[in-house]
């Protein structure tokens, strides 16, 4: 056999034509923006393990009509914290190291909850979740208003 | 025998056979056809196939997005897993592209949830970050009277300002 007969050249713009079509469909149907979810555990009548839970420390950030946000750490054996961050100098810096105070003081601290008000915007009590899982605080419940 | 398609086509060229300037249709003497580099140009096709493919299957479940929402932006997100979707719209909730009033929608939370399937555990409220908590609050207090065992929130993976 000669050698040039075996010697050609693929053609390649098929397979280009090929990628350049599966490249534009796949720009078309990717979705871009990823949604995820941010979970939370509302709690569903009584439960057997309530008075177990109940002397563990737990904390509660209160949003309040004015703005005003109260952080609360409740716990059984020891007289409550309160915390209080204005609406005019208040900044989700400051509750997140509020929060890790908290932790440090407690460390068996698990439980959360957040309680915003009617008018409280829904990225505020996302915001509080968010600070409170980043606390390591993985129980967290929003208290709906009855 | 020699076949390359490209090289072919490159030694004719019909832009400068109709150059006004300079044609060069009766150029004689040899001409010298630069080959394009076209292995490396479906080396970066192939990548960039591959990396979309890899990107667009990654969802486990879809919801669908209104263009009224903006949801908010945590980066404490999880992966978004199968459940009832709730979409709050101008203080109407959707369901399945079914709109209901906050009155209708106690009743179409329950019977989803007596279906028992992979859905009916876990309800994924849609609203937008700008909405006051008193939209949102009579799902929450549905959800614990409809017994649903989790309520996830929809967010955009980011960090929020």
């Amino acid at each position: 056999m000669n050698n040039k007969e075996t010697n050609f050249e693929l053609n390649l713009l098929p397979v280009i034509s090929l990628l350049a079509v599966l490249i534009s469909f796949l720009l078309l149907t990717t979705v871009w923006v990823q949604i995820g979810t941010l979970d939370v555990k509302q709690a569903m009548g009584d439960s057997p393990q309530e008075s177990k839970e109940e002397k563990r420390a737990t904390v509660w950030i209160n949003f309040e009509d004015s703005g005003t946000i109260t952080m609360v750490v409740k716990n059984a054996d020891s007289k409550d914290k309160k915390i209080e961050l204005k609406k005019s100098d208040f900044q989700w810096q400051s509750l997140e190291s509020a929060l890790l105070q908290a932790k440090a003081d407690h460390p068996d601290l698990a439980m959360g909850f957040v309680q915003p008000s009617l008018k409280t915007p829904y990225q505020n009590v996302i915001r509080a979740v968010e600070s409170l899982k980043n606390q390591q605080v993985l129980d967290v419940g929003i208290s709906p208003i009855l | 025998m020699r076949f390359a398609a490209i090289k072919n086509s490159q030694m004719v060229s019909n832009i400068d056979d109709i150059s006004i300037i300079g044609p060069q249709e009766k150029r004689s003497g040899r001409l010298i056809a630069a080959g394009l580099m076209l292995t490396s140009l479906v080396d970066v096709f192939s990548i960039l196939v591959i990396y979309l493919i890899y990107n667009s299957g990654s969802a486990e479940f879809q919801v669908n997005l209104s263009k009224e929402i903006q949801l908010p932006m945590t980066s404490r997100s999880s992966a978004l897993k199968a459940g009832v979707s709730v979409r709050i719209v101008d203080g109407k909730y959707i369901i399945d592209e079914k709109t209901f009033s906050e009155s209708e929608v106690v009743a179409e939370l329950s019977r989803l949830k007596e279906l028992n399937d992979e859905k009916s555990g876990h309800l994924i409220i849609q609203a937008d970050k700008d909405a006051d908590f008193n939209l949102i609050n009579p799902l929450l207090v549905i959800a614990s009277q409809a017994k649903f065992e989790s309520i996830k929130f929809a967010t955009i993976e980011g960090i929020a300002k």
